[in-house]
């Protein structure tokens, strides 16, 4: 038993021998993350503690789980929940698939020219701030005086409250969101779509193989790992997400499902000043995210997909 | 004697926390500090024996100077103006010239960005890099500060030691409002009684086309915004109304009592549940009901938004701080040139039978505390700062620039400004007004009231419309007796630091929903409204607010 | 005849097929550049009828007064070599992060792999907030430098688990197997292999990494306050569209908040924009398929 152990011991120091060049490459990026990411996490203290700004992390008083008991017995605290976890989810079900439907789609475009346009176009909204696409969804789809709803008026049809009612404002929140995301994110899908093998395409073709049979059993095959890490990497984020999406695009007559817990840490954080309650908040953003982040990929693994970690 | 006595008590003290400070300085500074710190103990303490021996005075004279070079840190806002830089400019330097090289000061100015003040102010103090003076215009967040531990006491008698003209200007104030928790530690800059720069302007030609005339109060307005949309002609405009609460004024009882307008009239917070408020809000609903006001006044969350309305001539009613560079009127000519302008006067707000109420300023501009880990040569620094922006010659140079330069004097002795002056002297956009506001909020000439406003109308008239602004300044005089403040609180309400976020949320949710809903349903509205504000936490913050009264703790 | 037909049926389906396809992109595509034709219209146009919302997709009284103020502003044009600069060493410093850190992880034998992994990825969703992170750069003496901008951000998360599982399925076990017999050193194999089989990724990241350091402003917003001078191209335009916009407190101030003319505002937006976006079709050369296997005949 013992000498077992200590042949298992030896075999991975020669393992860990062989591999020092690995970790050489390591030291550079780890170091980077010990001090820039770790090294101020230190200031998750604050969720523990009355923290005052002058006397800083290592003197405000300690106060337990105090801040925590204090959120979650907030009133809004579980509407806060309730809306992070319906708008991320609802955003997620067309934000996830849609930029591979793009990638597929614009892979079957052979006009190089075409091609080229319409994906730098497609991309362009990922370069504009919430602050503006806000105001310029106001002014296409708002009730009294919208582009689009003058337009629905003119072809005699009934003006549509897009924003100004709570269901309607839900289904425009998450199209403004898709529509501003998928060109970008189709990216990355693009760039997997060029490591495919072209012989894996030429032999589909001699088995008689059309366009359709090519996208589901050579392409999708091929980008499936990298959808399976960002749907992962997306899922840890449910609780979290844009602040500046939700406030944008929100207004005063619809707020059924404005409150979310990113508002909620500016309310707290930058509104308020009170710097504990919203590192605790964040902090159990990140712990629900981090527990998601590993279930999904025990999911992942059980599924035969490599998973993320 | 008594007088003596006190004095001699305050040397003591003087020195001893001198000692305490230095003694401080050691254990947390770094080596190369402590030789400064403990010279700093061994002069203070020499020069005040010899003050005790002298008998005259508690504090060191330094009018000849300090011995060594005392860093002053003031803070500056930083509003982003294009091609300026707030920290270093001609009047940075001119500061250092003529004050800092003085006193063996060298004056350092550190920019708060006035976006994000709050945060800059946090995170200069939490690395210890605040400047020497914490400021705010605000007095809940200065209390906000206070409750970071962020500032230190302060000594009236030493302001009025190093800084005898600025005491003297501001004692009152200083002692009136300057305390909090039974101390000292808050200082002010004066603010003249001049804020008719703010004014609403009725479209005169709008009211031509109905034959009507400009409206005198809400009963008079409310038909006039009726012509108006009979006529076809738009609408009272409207916003959000989202932040400093003074919409109820005019619906106020006058001469109310002391403390039922202590409990309800806060700036930081909507009064949801109070008469005034009901009434504000029956006339909202009534208003959007009859289509007078902008059916999404609930989408104007900016100044921007609301005056592209106007503009555009979607609504004859706008309300703006005047300022001799504004573009409004010229813009709005150029969309609609028939446009004429009227003052619009505050009674036309007021129903009828409620006086013309407005709020009245604090008489204090900006708030101002001393940064807590502030040495007694630093603060001592800080107050001969005050002391020399408070010389007249000092300020009218800050304020105006340099004569033959940046303006001429005209045979009022007031300055005219050279407008196409494009020098190393230009002032900043809003005319150095964010360094010497530490002082002053706005332009005066001491008692000379016609002179100030003729000097005020110069920067806040609209050139071609200057009528604009002497209706304004009329009715402004005429009704000031009907201006009111906010009461003040000289302790921390703890309740209403934790819910003024969540009750500005749902202030915003609940008032669009009351006004929006039918004029039939309004009262159950209102009703289930009153009640999700309460228990948002309002609840408790009257509840505090009466604990304070009853304590008499506020003014 | 009846096979025949079902290739005629089958061309005309799919000819269908790939009209529908340009349709909905070309479509799709024109929605994406309306906002930018909005500001476009904008910047162009007179600004008594931009603030009184009278432009949408057509310029009204056309004026480029605007540009010619941009384009003379010589902190603007600072700032837009300030933003050049960061978002190169930026970039170069990042994907240095990322290669170093996504090889190794991305072989399955590396003992410790899991463990590191999850350090790495703990990092994308645990922050230590706004003000440790000032106290961070401060007590590294960051503060008004260029680093402040460049080294803080440069590891990221999210790009070096991309680029892991992108290396996972793209290299095959057999050509790292057979640089093992030849004797080649794992630096070497990085070098050799590795990178030159990876362009379409390493194009796709460095993309993000400098679209993400060019947009970013909120760092530069903290940690560059002295040195007005190495304000970011980004920074600069929050300062003109937002930050003087605000009028939070006017009432507790009691004055006028200068704001500046909407159509410089949308100048310089576009003038943000526009040099960041032209990097693009220099990337989307790396996007066509075969570059791999190209590189592994070599």
């Amino acid at each position: 038993m013992a000498e077992n152990a200590k042949r298992n011991n030896k075999h991975l120091l020669k393992r860990m021998s062989r591999q020092w060049q690995l970790y050489v490459l390591l030291m550079i990026p780890l170091a980077f993350a010990l001090l820039f990411k770790y090294g101020a996490m230190i200031g998750l203290v604050a969720a523990f503690q009355d923290y005052k700004v002058v006397k800083g992390f290592w003197d405000s008083k300690w106060v337990g789980f105090e801040v925590f008991r204090k959120i979650f017995s907030m009133k809004n605290f579980g509407l806060a929940v309730r809306n992070t976890l319906l708008l991320n989810l609802l955003t997620l079900l067309f934000n996830f698939p849609m930029p591979i439907i793009l990638a597929l789609l614009l892979n079957e475009v052979k006009n190089v020219v075409y091609k080229k346009v319409t994906q730098t176009l497609l991309y362009l909204p990922h370069f504009l701030s919430f602050v503006i696409i806000g105001a310029i969804a106001y002014q296409m789809f708002g009730v009294n005086s919208g582009v689009v709803n003058n337009l629905i008026e003119h072809l005699g049809g009934q003006r549509i409250p897009f924003l100004q009612e709570d269901m309607h404002w839900l289904f425009t929140y998450v199209l403004v969101n898709v529509w501003q995301s998928m060109g970008w994110g189709s990216i990355i899908y693009l760039a997997a779509i060029a490591g495919v093998n072209p012989e894996l395409y030429e032999a589909a073709t001699i088995d008689g193989a059309n366009r359709f049979h090519k996208i589901i059993y050579v392409t999708l095959p091929c980008i499936k790992s990298t959808a399976v890490t960002l749907l992962i990497m997306n899922l840890g984020k449910v609780m979290g997400g844009s602040f500046e999406s939700v406030y944008a695009l929100r207004n005063a007559a619809t707020t059924e499902f404005t409150t979310t817990i990113p508002v909620l840490i500016y309310q707290f954080g930058i509104m308020g000043g009170k710097f504990s309650e919203s590192t605790a908040m964040g902090l159990f953003q990140s712990v629900v995210g981090v527990v998601l982040v590993l279930v999904s990929d025990f999911a992942a693994k059980k599924l035969g997909e490599e998973g993320l970690i | 004697m008594c007088n003596r006595w006190k004095k001699i008590i305050t040397t003591v003290l003087v020195s001893a926390m001198t000692m305490g400070m230095a003694a401080c300085g050691n254990s947390n500074e770094e080596a190369a500090n402590d030789t400064s710190a403990g010279k700093l103990a061994q002069e203070q303490e020499s020069e005040v024996t010899e003050g005790v021996e002298s008998e005259t005075t508690a504090y060191t004279d330094y009018s000849g100077g300090f011995e060594s070079t005392v860093t002053l840190q003031i803070p500056v806002f930083d509003r982003a103006y294009e091609g300026w830089d707030v920290t270093d400019n001609y009047y940075t330097d001119w500061v250092q010239r003529e004050f800092g090289d003085k006193y063996n000061i060298d004056v350092e100015f550190v920019a708060i960005a006035r976006s994000s003040q709050v945060q800059d102010y946090m995170q200069l103090l939490a690395s210890g890099q605040a400047p020497d003076i914490i400021f705010h215009y605000d007095m809940p967040q200065m209390l906000s500060y206070y409750g970071e531990a962020s500032m230190q006491p302060i000594d009236f008698e030493e302001i009025a030691f190093y800084a005898p003209t600025y005491w003297n200007n501001m004692s009152e104030t200083i002692n009136m409002y300057g305390q909090v928790g039974g101390e000292n530690y808050f200082f002010f800059a004066d603010r003249p009684d001049a804020a008719y720069n703010f004014m609403t302007v009725i479209r005169q030609d709008w009211l031509d086309a109905v034959n009507m005339e400009v409206p005198q109060n809400l009963e008079e307005m409310n038909e006039v915004l009726a012509a108006w949309k009979e006529a076809g002609l738009g609408n009272g405009g409207g916003r959000l109304i989202s932040n400093s609460f003074i919409y109820d004024y005019p619906y106020r009882n006058f001469e109310m009592d002391e403390k039922e307008h202590a409990l309800y009239s806060d700036l930081a917070v909507a009064a949801f549940t109070w008469e005034p408020t009901y009434r504000y809000l029956k006339n909202m609903n009534y208003q959007y009901n009859n289509g007078l006001i902008d059916t999404e006044f609930y989408l104007n969350t900016d100044d921007q938004s609301t005056q592209a309305d106007f503009v555009a001539g979607h609504s004859g009613i706008f309300g703006f701080y005047s300022s001799n560079n504004s573009t409004i009127i010229e813009s709005l000519l150029q969309n609609a040139p028939e446009a004429k302008l009227s003052y619009l006067p505050v009674s036309a707000n007021a129903p009828a039978d409620c006086k013309p109420q407005s709020r009245a300023y604090w008489p204090f501009g900006m708030i101002m505390g001393i940064n807590q880990d502030c040495t007694d040569e630093e603060r001592a620094a800080v107050w001969m700062y005050m002391e020399w922006l408070s010389q007249p010659e000092n300020l009218f140079c800050f304020q105006n620039g340099i004569e033959g330069e940046n303006y001429t004097l005209d045979e009022e002795g007031l300055p005219v400004v050279n407008t196409d002056y494009d020098g190393e002297s230009k002032l900043s956009p809003n005319n150095n007004k964010d360094y010497w506001c530490l002082v002053a909020e706005s332009v005066t000439y001491g008692d000379d009231e016609a002179k100030t406003y003729e000097a005020n109308k110069r920067l806040w008239a609209i050139p071609g419309y200057e009528y604009l602004l002497d209706d304004s300044y009329s009715d402004y005089q005429a009704v000031a007796e009907y201006r009111t403040t906010d009461a003040l609180f000289n302790v921390v309400l703890n309740s209403l630091n934790d819910y003024k976020a969540e009750l500005t949320e749902q202030w915003k949710a609940l008032y669009v929903k009351c006004v929006m809903a039918s004029e039939a349903d309004f009262d159950a509205v209102y009703e289930e409204a009153c009640q999700t504000y309460l228990d948002a936490g309002y609840q408790e913050v009257l509840d505090e607010k009466q604990e304070a009264i009853d304590a008499g703790n506020y003014r | 005849m009846d096979k025949s037909g079902r290739i005629i049926s089958s061309n005309v389906s799919s000819k269908i097929a790939s009209m529908l396809i340009y349709l909905f992109i070309g479509l799709a595509a024109l929605t994406c550049v309306i906002p930018f034709i909005h500001i476009l219209a904008k910047s162009v146009s007179e600004e008594a009828y931009v603030i009184a919302n009278k432009v949408f997709l057509w310029p009204k009284g056309f004026d480029l007064d605007a540009y010619r103020k941009v384009l003379g502003d010589a902190s603007i044009i600072r700032s837009f070599f300030v933003s050049v600069v960061i978002t190169v060493i930026f970039t170069v410093i990042g994907m240095l992060i990322t290669l170093c850190a996504a090889y190794p992880l991305s072989r399955k034998n590396l003992i410790g792999r899991k463990g590191i992994t999850m350090l790495c990825m703990i990092t994308m969703y645990f922050s230590g907030g706004m003000i440790p992170e000032y106290l961070l750069v401060n007590s590294l003496g960051m503060l008004d430098t260029i680093w402040s901008l460049v080294l803080p951000l440069a590891f990221s998360a999210y790009n070096l688990l991309i680029m892991k599982t992108s290396l996972q399925t793209s290299i095959p076990e057999s050509l790292l197997e057979s640089a093992y017999l030849d004797g080649a050193s794992e630096f070497c194999i990085l070098g050799r292999i590795i990178i030159p089989l990876s362009k379409p990724i390493i194009a796709t990241l460095t993309l993000f990494y400098a679209v993400g350091r060019w947009n970013a402003y909120s760092d530069a917003l903290f940690y560059i306050k002295k040195n007005v001078d190495l304000r970011p191209l980004q920074l600069k335009l929050y300062n003109l569209v937002i930050a003087s916009t605000e009028s939070i407190q006017d009432t507790v101030e009691g004055a006028a908040q200068l704001t500046n003319p909407e159509v410089l505002k949308a100048a310089s937006v576009i003038f943000a924009t526009v040099p960041i976006i032209c990097i693009y079709p220099f990337i989307q050369k790396y996007f066509v398929q075969g570059t791999m296997i190209g590189s592994v005949k070599e």
